[in-house]
């Protein structure tokens, strides 16, 4: 009698997990909207750069980037920065 | 088995897909059932326009009761394929956590890749409640022999989740098929959009084992 019970409750706890998790889940922040945010406050009037790479080394740093959870122009605006600083 | 079309970025090709593999299934004989849980309701669209009977069932069901109810009628059906929604995550994890298979298309564009990190997230964790579950991304409307078609699996190899070798193709019979209410498989069985279709449900039938 009892062992019946606990083989109805396990599935019905898992189920509640499962339930949860549907409707609490934490939902990533929006990936684009906040660092296009502070892009645009940190400099105000905005400049394009463009370069050339090769292929590898873009796919490679698109990819880590992703991986990151970060934004190519995020990064490489952080370079810019730093490297400003240390050589003016 | 319930297989769910998930991705958070919309265009990926859910919709297509999903229309398409239902379509390849039914032509199997098998007894298919299409929930259309993205709020667009394209593929309920699509089944309102279209002139002959309908090869499989269309059902909307936007709503993030899919894993509580789906497995009920799962019993009725030899497959029951979602076609998930965009953007909405209670209604994404719900149609995650409903099925066996998960597949994620993903076009080879840099948008695509970035946003499928999200639907990857929710994957591996809906994993941890289903062990048995599997999942696979696709690659959705190559572009010929694009850079980026080459890339694009290499990038994806990153999300240490199985890639299909089959894919879709960026061919103008997709929409042609999709604006009449038809699928590939009936506009041209013997075309190559429907040797994608095909070759993708072959492989799917492979990961589901």
């Amino acid at each position: 009698m009892s062992s019946k019970r606990t083989g109805f409750k396990l599935p019905a706890r898992e189920t509640q997990d499962v339930q949860g998790w549907v409707e609490e889940g934490a939902a990533p922040a929006e990936p684009t909207a906040a660092p296009k945010a502070s892009a645009r406050a940190a400099g105000g009037k905005q400049a394009r750069l463009t370069i050339d790479l090769p292929q590898q080394l873009h796919a490679r740093f698109k990819a880590a980037c992703a991986i990151n959870q970060t934004r190519m122009v995020e990064e490489v605006t952080r370079f810019i920065e730093d490297w400003t600083q240390k050589h003016s | 088995m319930i297989l769910a079309v998930v991705n958070q970025k919309g265009g990926a090709g859910k919709t297509t897909i999903a229309l398409n593999l239902a379509a390849a299934m039914a032509a199997q004989g098998k007894r298919v059932l299409l929930i259309d849980a993205d709020p667009q309701q394209t593929a309920q669209d699509w089944a309102a326009i279209r002139q002959e009977p309908l090869p499989f069932q269309v059902i909307g069901l936007a709503k993030p009761v899919l894993h509580r109810d789906l497995p009920a009628m799962s019993a009725d059906y030899d497959s029951i394929i979602i076609d998930g929604a965009p953007r909405s995550y209670e209604v994404a994890r719900s149609a995650i956590a409903a099925a066996d298979i998960v597949l994620i298309p993903v076009q080879p564009s840099g948008a695509d890749f970035w946003a499928s990190r999200e639907t990857v997230n929710l994957v591996k964790e809906s994993h941890g409640f289903k062990e048995t579950q599997k999942s696979a991304f696709v690659v959705s409307r190559r572009i010929g022999r694009s850079v980026l078609s080459r890339e694009i699996g290499d990038a994806l190899a990153e999300f240490a989740l199985p890639i299909l070798t089959a894919s879709t193709t960026q061919r103008v019979i997709y929409a042609d098929a999709m604006t009449a209410g038809r699928t590939v498989i009936e506009q041209q069985p013997d075309g190559p959009a429907a040797d994608e279709v095909r070759a993708i449900l072959a492989e799917l039938e492979e990961v589901a084992t």
